[in-house]
């Protein structure tokens, strides 16, 4: 049975510029989605900046109506039973922003525990619970002001639970984490989705999509552009090799230079100080090797390797360019 | 009904913590009636007829006025700023309620600009600031307190929508000062002015509270000051009410609920 349902969602902002003479766009964050997300799935969303992740995310915690479309959460209309749904769903917004930081975790957790109506009886040992889920019991007293990000995103999560939700949205949760506070915070999603709750998760870690969704859909300008298991999608890009090129100083015009060959497919950069490294798809593989660096021929190139297609190359051929 | 209670006490407590550590409401609260206090007695004091109860309470008045205009829109603005408005309207409680709540903390914050007012025209000014009907003064307060926190929730949800809302609600302050003869009678206003003061419910808090600090107003006549206080009040709650519906749905589809 589907615990979400989104059917042909459209989202759309108008954005006002200007004083006196008032200038409006429309901007569309989403363009005709449709989702179906099984009971007990973890699910994931990914895209780059801008590709409608939150907007859905709000949408589906009735935090934003759609401008068109259909969307049911656990059978309530996220639009018009807004005020039932509510009391089924929890979501984590990503970022460290939405706490009180004047009151201590316990606090936060003690007034969120008033607003879903949790049992007085209950409320004590609820938020103990929680505070133990997420390891935060020894610093639960102290005020939010002094948490690292860290600890305030695993209070999120103990917020978020404390009503126990049948259904959990998780905005890029793992954002600005170290990585301990990532793997921690992984392996409690991962305890969630064996109670059997349904976890949308949106993410811009490619790795961690893999290691924790049954299925995902990859978002682009508003639009579902592929979905399917880690493995399928890994299937989509099975016929191409990586080559990665640790470059020095390259500029657009290098990269167009190799996006016009006709054997590569996609050509993304990753900045690391002065270095760089060039990731570029291709079917040749090591055959493309020579092609490329006399493509590069200005340039000081260092360690040159080639490797198979993973996800996040999968994520690169669909998307088009890194971001 | 409980549920609601807790809401709206919890909320109350949150606020009292969010509000007092901040600098601009203290100022609101406590040195703007100060100055407003001592500039009132300076031009008023060589008047015919000059009462320093009149200028005290009115002067008290003016500050708590301002510190509502202010914190009614702020606690809505601030939830936002901090990321905390989205997870209180997506919780099951509703958000009238929450910013209710929020409002009495504000209120018993605002409550200082009387203090601070009476410590100027008794201590400063070592004027007699004896109370006339101090029962009838007693019941005009909380009927006043009442009445402004029904503004308080009128003025809230319009940030819901415009954020810069605060800016321009500040520009109400003076015509509030002077159409509801906080700090001289409206009886010297035109006359065109006066259906403005009579709708709204600060003119009847100043004029009961005015009228049993001098002893001006009968029995009879305070009663229906306060009758059309409670009235006035009345129609802005539910005028609130209905701006909360409206601008939490219009604030749903526009997605204004969590830009900063």
């Amino acid at each position: 049975m589907n615990a979400i349902e989104l059917e042909n969602i459209r989202h759309v902002f108008r954005v006002t510029t200007g004083t006196i003479r008032r200038r409006s766009k429309e901007i569309v964050a989403v363009d005709g989605v449709s989702l179906q997300i099984e009971e007990g799935e973890l699910f994931g969303l990914l895209g780059p900046n801008g590709a409608g992740k939150t907007t859905i995310v709000k949408i589906l915690t009735t935090l934003l109506i759609p401008t068109a479309g259909r969307v049911t959460v656990l059978g309530f209309d996220a639009v018009k039973d807004a005020a039932a749904l509510r009391f089924q769903v929890g979501f984590v917004l990503g970022g460290d922003r939405g706490l009180y930081y004047r009151l201590s975790g316990r606090d936060n957790l003690r007034y969120f525990a008033e607003l879903y109506g949790i049992d007085t009886k209950k409320v004590r040992s609820r938020i103990e619970e929680m505070l133990e889920l997420v390891g935060l019991r020894d610093r639960a007293d102290e005020r939010v002001a002094g948490y690292s990000r860290g600890m305030k995103q695993r209070l999120h999560i103990a917020r978020t639970l404390l009503h126990d939700p049948k259904v959990l949205f998780l905005d890029e949760p793992t954002m600005g984490l170290d990585p301990v506070g990532a793997r921690d915070l992984r392996e409690i999603i991962k305890r969630l989705q064996s109670e059997q709750k349904t976890i949308l998760l949106t993410t811009h870690y490619m790795f961690e999509a893999d290691a924790l969704c049954q299925r995902i859909a990859i978002l682009n300008e508003g639009r579902i552009v592929a979905q399917g298991t880690p493995e399928e999608l890994k299937e989509l890009v099975s016929d191409q090799s990586v080559v990665e090129l640790e470059v020095f100083g390259a500029e657009t015009e290098h990269l167009d230079r190799l996006r016009g060959l006709d054997y590569v497919d996609s050509v993304s950069i990753e900045s690391h100080d002065l270095r760089q490294v060039l990731r570029v798809q291709t079917k040749l593989g090591e055959r493309a090797v020579p092609g490329l660096l006399a493509s590069l021929e200005n340039l000081d190139v260092g360690k040159v390797s080639v490797r198979e297609a993973t996800l996040e190359d999968a994520y690169v051929h669909l998307v088009g360019e890194s971001e | 009904m409980i549920y609601y209670a807790r809401i709206f006490i919890l909320s109350a407590k949150v606020q009292m913590l969010e509000v007092t550590a901040s600098i601009f409401m203290l100022f609101i609260a406590l040195l703007q009636p100060f100055f407003i206090a001592i500039l009132a007695i300076y031009m008023l004091r060589d008047q015919a007829g000059f009462e320093p109860v009149y200028v005290i309470v009115g002067a008290g008045l003016s500050g708590l006025f301002s510190t509502i205009l202010f914190t009614g829109s702020n606690s809505v603005t601030r939830e936002r700023a901090q990321g905390n408005l989205e997870l209180l309207e997506a919780s099951p409680a509703p958000l009238m309620v929450i910013m209710g709540g929020k409002m009495v903390a504000n209120l018993a914050l605002a409550l200082t600009s009387m203090v601070v007012t009476y410590v100027v025209g008794a201590g400063m000014f070592q004027y007699p600031v004896a109370v006339e009907q101090p029962a009838f003064f007693a019941v005009s307060m909380i009927l006043a307190l009442f009445s402004l926190w029904t503004m308080g929730m009128l003025f809230a949800p319009l940030s819901i929508l415009w954020q810069p809302v605060e800016q321009v609600l500040g520009g109400l302050e003076y015509p509030v000062f002077i159409f509801c003869g906080f700090l001289f009678p409206i009886a010297l206003l035109p006359g065109w002015f006066l259906p403005i003061s009579y709708a709204l419910p600060p003119y009847w808090a100043a004029r009961s509270l005015q009228g049993s600090s001098l002893g001006t107003l009968e029995s009879d006549e305070i009663v229906l000051t306060w009758l059309i206080l409670l009235a006035t009040s009345g129609v802005s709650l539910v005028a609130a009410g209905m701006l909360f519906r409206i601008f939490l749905r219009l604030g749903r589809r526009k997605g204004t609920l969590g830009f900063i």
